[in-house]
């Protein structure tokens, strides 16, 4: 049995790789490492530093009414650590739509797999549990393992916006993904994320 | 309505959905003073179940910002010809997962009732709920002896879903509790056969 003195993560959803925890305020130091780190804010398209006390802020804000983010820690099941955040960084409830945020923080967990499988288990969520018609996910054209993500999953490009994001020095495109709950209930059956 | 009512107060008029002789505007906080005098006026309080004296401060606290979407949206009623609020009504405990939520009204100047009004407004109300909002089922309960307000959830499509034995303790004796649902399908069904 886990040492329950030291409880290290909450998980919610369980992945076969990866689970989805709550966050956790001891970890802000860490969250921060993330958004700061040169190769993963490339992708992320974070210009700005970002200091634990802002994560602090942010989880110390009282959380009246169902909330318009919602984000998770990724957690590492076999290594037993977190490597990354997925959620969604904004919902509209009356359109019943998402629009997924995901960074795997730590470079040497690139390249495995994880971004896919979280990705499946953000929508399963989405749709099986808050009831969201429609989740939409962008990024940009440099982030070429996101869109791929995207592709694999059967995701469609729904808009592309042309020299919409100034990335070293030159503007490149954006995209927009998008997908149905109906496409995703037919899609869901051919992945192994659980 | 006479001028000491009014708490020397200009009442401003905003409509935000406009019914033949009722329409729904926002809540003001310069009209507490009105809610304060409906709340607790003795034969409106009766029907709206408020059993606790309601003080303008308290109702203050409405007014204040949340971090989620609300859960609550509330409406004054303005009777149109007169120029006046006549009441309030909305949306309370909406869950936007399940996507429902449940109706309230009530008519807290006595001299209007009895003139469909509650009708009209709970009409522009469920419209509302379900052309904007997107809800999937709005519940209403009533107690017993509020003839009046089931029998408008009745004219209104609301189908009685169950009856709670004995469930509110009203002027000295506990009275059952008439819990009514209705579905959009059913209400935009009954908009077509119209």
């Amino acid at each position: 049995m886990e040492n329950l003195s030291e409880v290290k993560n909450y998980p919610f959803i369980q992945g076969k790789n990866l689970s989805l925890c709550a966050v956790n305020i001891d970890n802000i130091k860490l969250y921060a490492s993330w958004d700061n780190n040169p190769e993963a804010r490339k992708y992320a398209r974070i210009l700005f530093p970002k200091t634990p006390e802002e994560y602090k802020k942010y989880m110390e804000k009282s959380q009246e009414g169902v909330p318009r983010e919602i984000g998770f820690e990724l957690w590492h099941n076999e290594d037993k650590k977190p490597i990354g955040f997925v959620g969604f960084n904004f919902i509209h409830w009356p359109n019943r739509m998402g629009n997924i945020g995901l960074i795997i923080g730590e470079p040497a967990y690139w390249k495995k797999n994880l971004g896919f499988e979280a990705t499946c288990l953000i929508l399963e969520y989405a749709f099986n549990e808050l009831n969201l018609n429609k989740v939409n996910a962008d990024m940009y054209d440099v982030n070429v393992a996101s869109w791929k993500i995207c592709e694999k999953i059967g995701m469609k490009r729904e808009v592309t916006l042309e020299k919409h994001v100034y990335v070293k020095g030159k503007y490149t495109n954006a995209y927009e993904y998008r997908i149905f709950k109906e496409e995703w209930d037919e899609l869901r059956k051919k992945f192994d994320f659980k | 309505m006479n001028k000491e009512e009014n708490n020397n107060k200009e009442l401003v008029y905003v409509p935000f959905i406009e019914g033949e002789n009722v329409a729904l505007a926002p809540t003001n906080i310069d009209h507490i003073h009105l809610y304060a005098k409906w709340n607790n006026n003795p034969k409106a309080r009766h029907y709206a179940r408020n059993m606790i004296p309601h003080t303008k401060e308290n109702l203050k606290k409405w007014f204040e910002p949340r971090a989620g979407l609300t859960e609550h949206v509330g409406f004054e009623i303005w009777h149109k010809k007169d120029k006046v609020p006549i009441g309030t009504c909305g949306f309370g405990r909406i869950n936007w997962i399940d996507r429902n939520a449940n109706i309230y009204m009530s008519i807290g100047e006595p001299e209007y009732w009895n003139k469909n009004l509650g009708t009209e407004a709970s009409r522009l109300l469920i419209d509302y709920g379900f052309k904007e909002l997107n809800f999937f089922k709005i519940f209403a309960g009533v107690f017993e002896p509020n003839i009046r307000s089931w029998s408008v959830a009745e004219k209104d499509g609301f189908v009685l879903e169950g009856v709670e034995e004995k469930a509110i303790y009203i002027d000295g004796e506990y009275v059952d509790a008439r819990r009514y649902g209705l579905f959009k399908e059913d209400w935009l069904k009954r908009q077509e056969e119209k």
